[in-house]
């Protein structure tokens, strides 16, 4: 089974946003007065001017891919794609934990990992690579960076970090 | 004339020029790094100047809008790669002059290049913005309103591949514009019953992620599993001294090309990367050697840069007077303006003299200080080109979640950043651009508001919007440029189809 390229899973999506917008936007309280807009009537308008060229863009991309034009969907590779989930895992997982551990902990442990993933996606090495001294590295890495963005934003700019 | 002499007393402190000695070194740095953009500089430096005086915060975002700017042109000259659009041409005799074993020279020129077109840029933006800023002090809601329209319409139609593509990310972000109490009736729109979003999305989130987060993740897209090896390593140099002598024989094709940069910068739409090239065919045409450019000839070198310069100064003078950005790093700029609580447009001019000037002579300032610190810091920056990107990505996440939860302390404001993040990268991808989001999200409020107050004024009358004579000619305009894209877009698609049948 062929699966849904990337491109129209996108559109698909803000097609289906928008129609969730508008659908909300009529539940809202109309104006009494003639004339006037009501507080859904400027969001209605500037999504139902929307979808006709969102169903255009859909109707490209269906073209595109039917007459096989398509090129940007066709790049991403598995690791591409494994390392943006990375990134977005880690930064979710870091911003989740923010304030549960503290921005200490939090942070020198995302540092930590997200240095061993960029490590990982970006700098490909020989299978020989040193694991031990990365991970060492790493761990400096990001306690040094903790410990100076700390003292750098909570003294120096006054920010108050939990 | 007491406006300008205020305006100079504010610049002239010490804290307003090391801030911009601040900005400039970090938008020379971002510049530098090829990958790293100057929006993602700006937008990662708002946070920071969040709680500075207005001055002293745009002070620093200018510089840092400068030094992007002319830090592209290194890794252009060394690595034939440029740090930003504008620097493309910069390649075409730079990376020649260097592999000639010129680097240092080429820098050296590159830096007082960009000065001098930095420079007449910012006198140009000095002597023209107020004339224009005047002007639009006549405008009432339909004006506001066909403005906005305007600015959303031209960014829409130059910052992404695709015009369609570029309003349905402007509409984007005029619909997250409504997102919060009605202004008129105070009705709670798509809070979805989140007490963060009564007062609608807060823009330094959406900035943040819509140009840092997501830049992260196309990096990370663009680099994973490519060898270290694909990529060159800078060549030492020791000094790069301008040649003054050099530049001097060249004054036509300065002048020229500073000309061309400003016109080409304050169009809507047009950019660095578009003047650059425009000056540098000139120049061609104007030298006594057309048959050396492309070969290493300073003259190629020095069109390209002044011209790329002068372009940032040209591009202030839209987005200052009328509120409208005519490229993706000026409306991350005007962005961070507006959370300064400086909000650009015509009554900017009218309301904060003051500050108005102060702007227009802080980018002259950054200039001069971009200059000196090239001068003194240029091994500095040829060395940045050393950093590998995978120590910047932790860094640049870390410095994202910091600048977003520094200045509320909302753990929710760090999600919507994350959102943004991820729908700026599909943006990207897939030909949208993130720039007409941002637009849509900042005029959105100025769009809605002036509509429903004329509506008020006309009673109820929409065609009133279409008749007052400057609203009417910006409308027309606006369909004009909507017009003069779909023609260029045809013809290209024509071009592509003939092209493709032989």
């Amino acid at each position: 089974m062929k699966v849904l390229p990337g491109r129209l899973i996108f559109d698909l999506v803000l097609l289906a946003i928008l129609g969730w917008g508008i659908a909300q936007a009529y539940a809202l309280p109309s104006t009494p007065t003639p004339g006037q807009l009501g507080a859904g009537s400027f969001p209605i308008t500037i999504m139902l001017i929307a979808v006709p060229f969102m169903l255009v863009v859909l109707v490209q991309d269906v073209l595109a891919l039917t007459h096989g034009v398509d090129s940007s969907d066709g790049g991403l590779t598995a690791v591409q794609l494994l390392g943006i989930a990375v990134v977005t895992i880690l930064l979710t997982g870091y911003v989740a934990l923010f304030e549960r551990l503290g921005f200490l902990i939090s942070t020198v442990t995302f540092l930590f990992l997200a240095m061993l993933a960029c490590t990982h996606f970006l700098v490909p090495a020989p299978e020989e690579r040193a694991w031990g001294r990365l991970i060492l590295g790493s761990l400096a890495y990001a306690v040094a960076a903790t410990a100076a963005s700390f003292f750098v934003f909570s003294l120096g700019f006054g920010l108050t970090f939990p | 004339m007491s406006v300008f002499l205020d305006a100079i007393g504010m610049i002239t402190d010490l804290r307003v020029i090391l801030g911009i000695f601040g900005g400039t070194l970090l938008g020379l740095v971002m510049g530098a790094l090829p990958g790293l953009t100057a929006a993602m500089a700006i937008a990662l430096l708002i946070p920071l100047t969040f709680g500075m005086g207005p001055i002293l915060g745009m002070g620093m975002l200018l510089g840092a809008f400068c030094g992007s700017i002319a830090g592209g042109a290194v890794p252009a000259i060394l690595l034939n790669i440029p740090g930003t659009p504008s620097s493309v041409a910069t390649t075409l005799d730079g990376f020649p002059m260097a592999r000639n074993g010129q680097a240092g020279q080429a820098l050296g020129i590159s830096i007082a290049a960009s000065f001098i077109g930095g420079v007449i840029g910012a006198i140009f933006l000095i002597f023209l913005a107020p004339p224009i800023a005047r002007f639009a002090l006549a405008f009432g809601p339909a004006e506001f309103f066909a403005l906005s329209i305007f600015g959303i319409v031209i960014i829409a139609s130059v910052s992404s591949g695709s015009m369609i593509r570029g309003i349905v990310a402007g509409l984007l972000g005029l619909a997250l514009a409504t997102v919060g109490a009605d202004p008129m009736t105070g009705a709670l729109r798509f809070t979805g019953g989140q007490p963060a979003l009564i007062t609608g999305i807060d823009l330094l989130p959406a900035l943040i992620g819509l140009f840092a987060v997501s830049q992260v993740m196309k990096d990370i897209a663009d680099r994973s599993g490519i060898s270290p090896s694909e990529f060159e390593t800078p060549q030492e140099i020791t000094a790069a001294r301008p040649p003054w002598g050099l530049l001097g024989r060249a004054w036509k094709i300065i002048s020229t090309s500073t000309v061309i940069g400003v016109i080409v910068g304050a169009i809507p739409g047009a950019g660095g990367s578009i003047s650059s090239f425009m000056s540098y065919d000139q120049a061609r045409r104007m030298s006594r050697a057309p048959e050396k450019f492309g070969t290493g000839h300073y003259e190629g070198l020095v069109a390209s840069e002044s011209s790329n310069n002068a372009t940032a100064g040209g591009a202030l003078i839209p987005m200052l007077t009328l509120g409208v950005p005519g490229e993706v790093a000026t409306a991350v700029l005007m962005g961070g303006l507006t959370i300064q609580g400086v909000r650009p447009g015509p009554g900017l001019f009218e309301q904060q003299a003051v500050i108005f000037y102060g702007i227009l002579l802080a980018f002259l300032l950054a200039n001069v200080v971009m200059f000196l610190a090239q001068l003194v810091g240029i091994r500095l920056f040829v060395r940045i080109l050393k950093v590998p990107l995978h120590l910047l990505i932790p860094l640049i996440l870390l410095f994202c979640v910091i600048g977003v939860y520094g200045i509320n302390g909302s753990v929710f404001e760090l999600w919507l950043m994350l959102a943004f993040g991820i729908l700026g990268y599909f943006l990207n991808r897939f030909g949208f651009g993130t720039a007409p989001v941002i637009l849509g999200l900042i005029l959105g409020g100025v769009a809605e508001s002036n509509l429903r107050r004329g509506l008020l004024i006309f009673d109820g009358d929409l065609v009133a919007f279409a008749t007052r004579p400057i609203s009417a000619t910006l409308l027309i305009l606006a369909m004009a440029f909507v017009g003069m894209i779909t023609v260029s877009n045809f013809k290209r698609n024509k071009k592509m189809l003939l092209y493709e049948d032989e």
